[in-house]
């Protein structure tokens, strides 16, 4: 009973801490306004809205791209796709290097401006480590450990899922770490498609010049990234349990 | 109960066949051993057997059926399969990892709690212990047995076995080596063995595959094998000195002389002389209260006053009947006396090995004993 309250004490102790940061942060800004066109701004109920539609984004994108690069990374592992394998990665690989202000932009001129667009770019902004990494977790996993099973008698469905996959998923949680990570940052450039997010007080501050309104968007988004690698890492620590 | 007729394998993009034109019976209940040189197509003959690899010719029998009519899973559960040490599930325990084939078959949680028990004891684990730790745990020794449980999960009537103690150091592996000989008199499989080393092959084999280059070169008993090597390469492949070798195939438990009498240790030295004087004897074992094996005792050891735990002498190793005349030369040869002791697997005293029972036993003058 009481080890358990401490095992939550001190599970919740991390979030808390940036929970109490990221409001004092706000609180001070709010209520201490350089000027009227700060005041204006920087109003409660504007900030925690970016935060939402923040959150919301970079949720919504990674889901998507959990859902759709691990088993597309498990297919490429499997024998009558393993030939796509090189060419595949490189190409996501090659993706990747495009910045993404640069792949915002594309895709703006195609999807037009907004939410939908800004999903989807962040969403192929995160493929990439999560596809390469659940595709060498599943590659790395001890092939005398998988013949093993095989001679055993484990159909190929059942060793994927008793004994690569959860062998490989320390591999795969680090790609899903990073791509959140990741895309906090990014999300942060949906404000120039008109997707909202803490990108808008960013760039807010730098256009009028006014130092606390871009401090808040800033200091808020990387207390954001700070809670998702936070978060994803007991996540992990759960999953991986001895 | 395993037949192969003709069965040849080529790789692609290899030049010559890894396996060419093999034929092997092997009967019910026997431990037939593959042995050869690295590269001679071993491993590639065992997994032809559960169809992990695909024969390019010929045809494989197991127990009168021939595999490519059978569904590939269901005859591999069927096969109990062991390979070197890193075929252990490292995220699961040691139950779950033995519980492997009967899970996939479908057994009731009961009977498979009940058999991976059954299987730790028959390989010398502490279920208690054991049964939920996980394979990084375990020393080497202990994962090898591990790895013969699993494999022997379901009750299969066949095994294969890769080299199962090649990552073992000397000591360890002729510990196992003893172990398996002990459960396979008890279990009656029918194994294949593949080492490509020769005095594990002679043994644990009933029969000897000797291969080279994919090629069958002989095909007979131990016995067989030393005294009458087919080719040169054979005799090479043997090596060293036939006679000792010979030990290889003699258990401890065939030839050891009855135990000398033995004397408790908190007995007074005086009922060791007596017991010395009225049967005869050079030699005198002193025992635990339990009946376990302490150290011995010489004529001139007894002739001190005392105790017997006093005046005793230690014993570093003892062997088990299931030993070879081999283990106890070795241990003869390291405890630097003429003489090894035998105990059961309790630790009591049950016999005697001394130099003139080797000699025997190679067909020496037995003027020692
Ligand atoms: N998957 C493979 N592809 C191509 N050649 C192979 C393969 N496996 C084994 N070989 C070759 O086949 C021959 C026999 O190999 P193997 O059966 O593993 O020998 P052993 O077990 O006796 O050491 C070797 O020359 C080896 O290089
Ligand atoms: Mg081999």
């Amino acid at each position: 009973m009481t080890t358990t309250l401490k095992k939550l004490a001190s599970w919740l102790l991390v979030p808390l801490l940036l929970a109490v940061i990221g409001t004092l942060v706000t609180v001070y800004f709010v209520s201490n306004p350089t000027d009227g066109i700060v005041a204006r701004q920087l109003q409660y109920p504007k900030v925690l809205a970016y935060l939402v539609r923040h959150v919301f984004l970079v949720i919504l994108s990674s889901l998507l791209a959990i859902l759709t690069a691990v088993p597309a990374g498990i297919l490429l592992t499997r024998k009558g796709f393993r030939f796509l394998a090189p060419v595949i990665i490189n190409i996501v690989n090659i993706g990747q290097t495009i910045p993404s202000i640069a792949i915002l932009a594309l895709f703006m001129s195609i999807l037009g401006l907004g939410v939908r667009t800004a999903v989807f770019a962040l969403w192929l902004y995160s493929l990439l480590p999560i596809l390469r990494n659940t595709y060498t977790g599943i590659q790395g996993v001890n092939p005398g450990i998988i013949e093993a099973a095989r001679g055993m008698g484990m159909p190929p469905q059942r060793v994927l899922w008793r004994i690569e996959f959860p062998l490989a998923l320390r591999v795969i949680m680090a790609g899903i770490r990073t791509a959140v990570v990741i895309n906090v940052g990014t999300a942060t450039l949906s404000t120039f498609i008109g997707a909202g997010g803490l990108g808008d007080l960013i760039i807010t501050g730098l256009s009028l010049s006014r130092i606390t309104i871009t401090l808040t968007g800033g200091i808020l988004a990387a207390l954001l990234a700070i809670l998702a690698d936070y978060f994803i890492g007991q996540v992990e620590i759960h999953l991986l349990a001895e | 109960m395993i037949k192969l007729e003709h069965v040849t394998k080529v790789y692609k993009k290899s030049e010559g066949p890894a396996v060419a034109d093999l034929n092997l019976h092997i009967g019910k209940g026997e431990v037939c051993v593959l042995v050869g040189p690295s590269g001679c197509g071993k491993t590639t003959t065992m997994k032809m057997i559960n169809r992990l690899i695909e024969p390019t010719s010929g045809t494989i029998f197991v127990d009168g059926q021939n595999i490519m009519d059978v569904n590939p899973i269901e005859l591999r559960r069927n096969i109990g399969y062991v390979i070197q040490e890193i075929g252990l599930f490292p995220h699961m325990t040691i139950a779950e990892n033995i519980a492997t084939v009967p899970l996939e078959k479908k057994w009731p949680r009961d009977k498979i709690r009940a058999r991976v028990d059954e299987l730790l004891q028959l390989v010398g684990l502490d279920p208690n212990i054991y049964r939920q730790r996980k394979p990084r745990d375990l020393s080497g020794g202990q994962r090898q047995r591990v790895g013969v449980a699993r494999a022997m999960a379901a009750d299969p009537p066949v095994l294969l076995m890769d080299e199962p103690f090649g990552a073992l150091d000397p000591i360890n592996r002729g510990k196992l080596q003893n172990e398996f000989l002990r459960i396979q008199k008890k279990i009656q499989k029918t194994i294949v063995f593949v080492t490509h080393d020769i005095d594990e092959a002679i043994k644990m084999g009933t029969k000897i595959a000797i291969m080279r280059q994919g090629k069958l070169v002989q095909y007979d008993t131990p016995e067989n094998i030393l005294n009458a090597p087919a080719s040169n390469f054979v005799i090479n492949l043997i090596g060293g000195n036939r006679t000792i070798k010979q030990l290889n195939l003699i258990r401890v438990g065939e030839m050891m002389k009855e135990a000398p009498p033995v004397v408790e240790l908190s007995a007074p030295t005086v009922k060791a002389r007596e017991l010395l004087a009225a049967r005869g004897k050079d030699l005198l074992f002193a025992v635990e209260k339990d009946g376990r094996l302490a150290g011995y005792l010489s004529p001139q050891n007894a002739r001190e006053e005392g105790q017997v735990a006093d005046v005793m002498q230690e014993i570093p190793n003892s062997i088990t009947p299931d030993a070879t005349l081999n283990d106890a030369l070795s241990e003869m040869l390291a405890f630097g006396k003429g003489f090894v002791c035998v105990v059961d697997e309790g630790g009591k005293p049950v016999g005697l090995v001394t130099l003139g029972t080797l000699m025997k036993a190679v067909g020496g003058n037995d003027n020692n004993s």
